[in-house]
């Protein structure tokens, strides 16, 4: 019984020895660094957006396409730009169209909204077949919230007596981007 | 008691029916998105020289993401907002796209994925010195969703820059002319507003990102709006258009618009344009003043 416990207690008086040996090993310093570069999402909350037409006869179609944007650009010469352009016009033919109307003066058109740190586009403006229009801009060294900001594009569009009756489908893409 | 029972069920079980009907015909509302860095990168590099990096890709969609790689020219139109196409025959002299490549060019994400996305760019050797500049775009297919009605698809799609520098072009440039002109019409019963514009020439060969501020002064010289520049490059051998659009209500009286910029050189520039606001019987409007503008150096 007697050289057990001497035993344990050799082992216990090593076991230390040991450990005290290896945490002796473990000091020093490192140097951690970790570079952190301008980044930007964009995010369109619904893959569709529906335009439709309330009350007088023949009011515009309207309707809402809500983003999210998340950015982070640098402190003193970031920037950054949501745009949208019209990259499919509408189809079928002999509805709305975004490149060839059927009336002069039919126009798809739109006023931004971009929380802070964003600032959003002076509407209403065109939205275009051919050119990127503003949505939205960004400044040096803005930051969005880790859960991203909201922004959104509230559309009208003539409802011309001229269109056929059906469907009509155009494809919009917004475009993040920095310069 | 068990008759009600029975009801009920049928009731559960014809509203469970329905809702798998509405769910089966009714496709869910995807959300479509994509992230990207880093945003801007900026090369100092020679004649012959290849550069080789990565860009880190992700989705930020629902569900699984297809997306195209482009390499696009890209300049700033006369309404200061980015122009990234696949062509812009304008920009073939100052475009880098022409050497940057991008591997992979089809990409598929998982549900909330990343991927690196390697990017070289080969300067060919007689190439003369200066700034060029070209971009990365990765767009997402439209919404496979069926719109009912009238409506839209919609895509995203996002952008990294490049700006290769070829030896130590000087900055050249200038602040050129200070105009005030009238904003689109405003929202159906607004007026519209009036926007200060700024226009900056680039005559050398090297992008510059100008800082400043433009003020406008009422007839005492007291600033009653002052904005800073926004952060846009001005591309090499052009005039670059700043828009300022005013928050102020200009009041019948005289006013000042004053700018003063550094072009990247370490000096100011300094101009004004005297504008006076007359009234009329019916609304007041803004009128530049016949004065000859300032620019300084």
């Amino acid at each position: 019984m007697k050289k057990k416990l001497l035993l344990t207690a050799l082992g216990l008086v090593l076991t230390a020895s040991l450990a005290h040996a290896q945490l002796g090993a473990t000091t020093g310093t490192t140097t951690v660094s970790v570079a952190v570069a301008a980044e930007a999402a964009l995010t369109a909350i619904t893959g569709t957006s529906t335009l439709t037409s309330v009350g007088t006869n023949f009011s515009k179609y309207t309707g809402t396409t809500s983003l999210t944007y998340f950015i982070r650009t640098t402190p003193t010469s970031g920037s950054g730009t949501i745009t949208l352009e019209v990259t499919t016009d509408f189809a079928p033919t002999g509805g709305p169209s975004v490149g060839s109307p059927p009336t002069a003066g039919d126009a798809l058109t739109y006023n931004c909204t971009v929380s802070s740190p964003g600032t959003a586009c002076t509407g209403p403006l065109t939205a275009s077949k051919s050119a990127w229009t503003s949505v939205g801009t960004f400044g040096a060294d803005n930051h969005s919230t880790f859960a991203g900001n909201s922004a959104s594009v509230a559309w009208s569009l003539t409802n011309d007596p001229l269109y056929k009756v059906g469907t009509y489908t155009a494809t919009v893409t917004f475009t993040i981007s920095a310069s | 008691m068990s008759t009600h029972h029975h009801v009920y069920r049928q009731c559960a079980l014809a509203v469970f029916g329905a809702l798998l009907i509405v769910g089966a015909t009714r496709p869910a509302r995807a959300q479509l998105g994509l992230g990207l860095a880093p945003m801007r990168v900026e090369l100092r590099m020679a004649p012959g020289q290849q550069y080789s990096g990565s860009l880190k890709l992700s989705s930020e969609s629902d569900g699984k993401a297809r997306v195209r790689a482009e390499m696009l020219d890209f300049n700033i139109d006369d309404k200061a907002t980015p122009q990234f196409e696949r062509d812009l025959p304008q920009e073939a002299a100052y475009s880098c796209k022409k050497w940057l490549s991008l591997n992979p060019m089809e990409i598929e994400l998982e549900k909330r994925g990343a991927l690196m996305v390697r990017y070289t760019l080969r300067l060919p050797a007689d190439l003369p010195e200066g700034s060029y500049n070209c971009a990365a775009g990765f767009s997402t297919l439209p919404a496979a969703e069926q719109v009912t009605g009238m409506g839209m698809r919609m895509a995203v799609r996002i952008v990294a820059a490049f700006y290769v520098t070829v030896g130590s072009p000087p900055i050249h440039g200038k602040l050129k002319e200070i105009k005030l002109e009238p904003l689109p019409a405003g929202k159906e019963s607004e007026p519209a507003g009036w926007q200060a514009v700024v226009i900056l020439e680039n005559s050398g060969l090297m992008f510059f990102r100008p800082t400043g501020k433009l003020e406008v002064l009422d007839a005492e010289g007291k600033a009653v709006e002052t904005a800073d520049f926004p952060s846009l490059p001005v591309l090499r051998q052009r005039d670059q258009r700043f828009l300022f659009p005013l928050k102020t209500h200009l009041e019948v009286g005289h006013y000042k618009l004053r700018t003063r910029v550094d072009i990247g050189t370490g000096e100011i520039q300094e101009g004004s344009l005297d504008v006076a606001v007359e009234p009329t019987p019916e609304t007041p409007e803004v009128q530049p003043a016949p004065v000859p503008q300032h620019p300084q150096q």
